[in-house]
């Protein structure tokens, strides 16, 4: 009984030639780790599912949010604030009953990547950042595991698969810094394009399994939507890449990929108590004493607002002019404070400093 | 875009920069003939040249 229906389910891909039912039990037996439920990670989802990938893990650790839902196919409006690992494994099971659907609500770390990877046959990279994807490129490297890749920026995808000795660094051995790129967030996505890169991603996965036509093994397609373009070029196997990957286990924990991609660094701008002097006498500027309001001693003659930095995100609306300076007692709390005001208010709209030496260096001029 | 009389590929880089001084601020290798190019290569007639910028967006 269960040979019919398992027969049936798969019966018009079974019956392709090439494919056949020995294909149908090579995906049976495959293990898929899919790294990312974002844009691409929901389409992959889907038809590794439903084309019956025997055993199929997910990594994130994200929470489902409105702005996903226009790309992210597997989610609804009900799942905004769950946790995506749970929301896609709950909607997949229905999905296909046969598939073992196996959740890491993780962020994928150098502590818990290799082992992650090691329990899988083939990886599929659908992450959003640099640093994550280096990350996985050298993993899948020091495993000898096939590593699926797949990117997107505005309107176009890239699509590699990186096995027998090739690997992303043989394309860009060096993550990019800051600024060289923009993210999805930063640059806008057309919510069709992950779905039409992320199934580009399952065909290179199915036929990597089976064993059936040709795969992009030591080649990177690039995909333009706009105008259907395909552009596919050779990789090179490079020595240089190569000497950058971690040699073991010990090497690849102890890399600082966060900092080789210079991910979102805030660099605090800080004044001295001549600058800030200067800057009082040249403009209207907002001084935040962001220390709690018992700290003595007070900001006298001073024009400033009291906002602790407990609550510098409740009462950010009362800060309003184009030049903010943070104070607390030494300097150190009120660099924290410029910097989760850059980070999650004021995105760069704004000139932030910092008072270096804090209220005490302020109240000996007075 | 069609270049003539461009001898190699830093040529045609200088070229581009000087045409769209934004490409400086951004990281990108170079193909020719659907191959990534590590140093200076001499463009032949017809060579098919190809920026391409790493993606990290999923």
């Amino acid at each position: 009984m269960e040979n019919d229906s398992f027969h049936e389910r798969y019966h018009r891909q079974i019956i392709l030639k090439e494919f056949g039912a020995v294909g149908q039990n090579r995906l049976k037996q495959a293990k898929v780790l899919v790294i990312g439920a974002g844009g691409l990670g929901c389409p992959v989802l889907l038809y590794l599912v439903a084309g019956g990938v025997g055993t199929i893990g997910i990594v994130d650790d994200g929470l489902v949010e409105l702005s996903n839902l226009h790309r992210q196919v597997l989610f609804n409006t009900s799942d905004i604030g769950k946790r995506k690992v749970d929301c896609a494994a709950q909607l997949l099971s229905k999905m296909n009953p046969d598939v073992a659907i196996l959740t890491y609500p993780d962020r994928m770390e150098t502590s818990n990547a290799l082992d992650l990877i090691d329990a899988y046959d083939i990886v599929i990279d659908g992450t959003d950042n640099f640093q994550s994807r280096y990350m996985i490129n050298d993993a899948c490297v020091l495993l000898n595991r096939p590593l699926i890749f797949g990117a997107i920026s505005r309107y176009e995808g890239q699509v590699a698969v990186f096995k027998d000795g090739f690997n992303y660094r043989d394309i860009f051995p060096q993550p990019p810094q800051e600024g060289e790129v923009m993210n999805c967030s930063e640059a806008g996505v057309l919510n069709v394009l992950p779905g039409l890169i992320g199934n580009l991603l399952v065909n290179e996965c199915i036929k990597l399994i089976t064993g059936i036509g040709d795969t992009l093994v030591g080649k990177l397609q690039t995909y333009n939507m706009l105008n259907n373009g395909s552009f596919t070029i050779e990789i090179t196997s490079t020595l240089y890449g190569s000497s950058l990957i971690p040699k073991n286990r010990e090497s690849f924990e102890a890399t600082d990929y966060h900092y080789l991609c210079n991910a979102k660094e805030i660099v605090v701008n800080e004044l001295s108590k001549d600058e800030l002097l200067t800057l009082l006498n040249e403009e209207e500027i907002d001084l935040i004493d962001v220390r709690e309001l018992s700290e003595q001693p007070t900001l006298n003659g001073f024009n400033h607002l009291r906002i602790p930095l407990a609550s510098l995100e409740k009462h950010a609306s009362l800060i309003k002019k184009d030049t903010v300076v943070f104070v607390c007692q030494s300097g150190k709390r009120s660099k924290l404070a410029a910097r989760r005001f850059e980070e999650i208010i004021n995105q760069g709209n704004r000139r932030v400093f910092s008072l270096e030496g804090g209220v005490l260096s302020l109240i000996n001029t007075i | 875009m069609v270049f003539t009389d461009v001898a190699d590929t830093d040529q045609l880089d200088d070229i581009l920069h000087a045409t769209y001084p934004l490409l400086r601020e951004i990281k990108y290798v170079i193909t020719v003939d659907r191959k990534i190019i590590r140093e200076n290569v001499a463009l032949l007639e017809n060579a098919e040249v190809a920026l391409l910028p790493p993606f990290s967006g999923g």
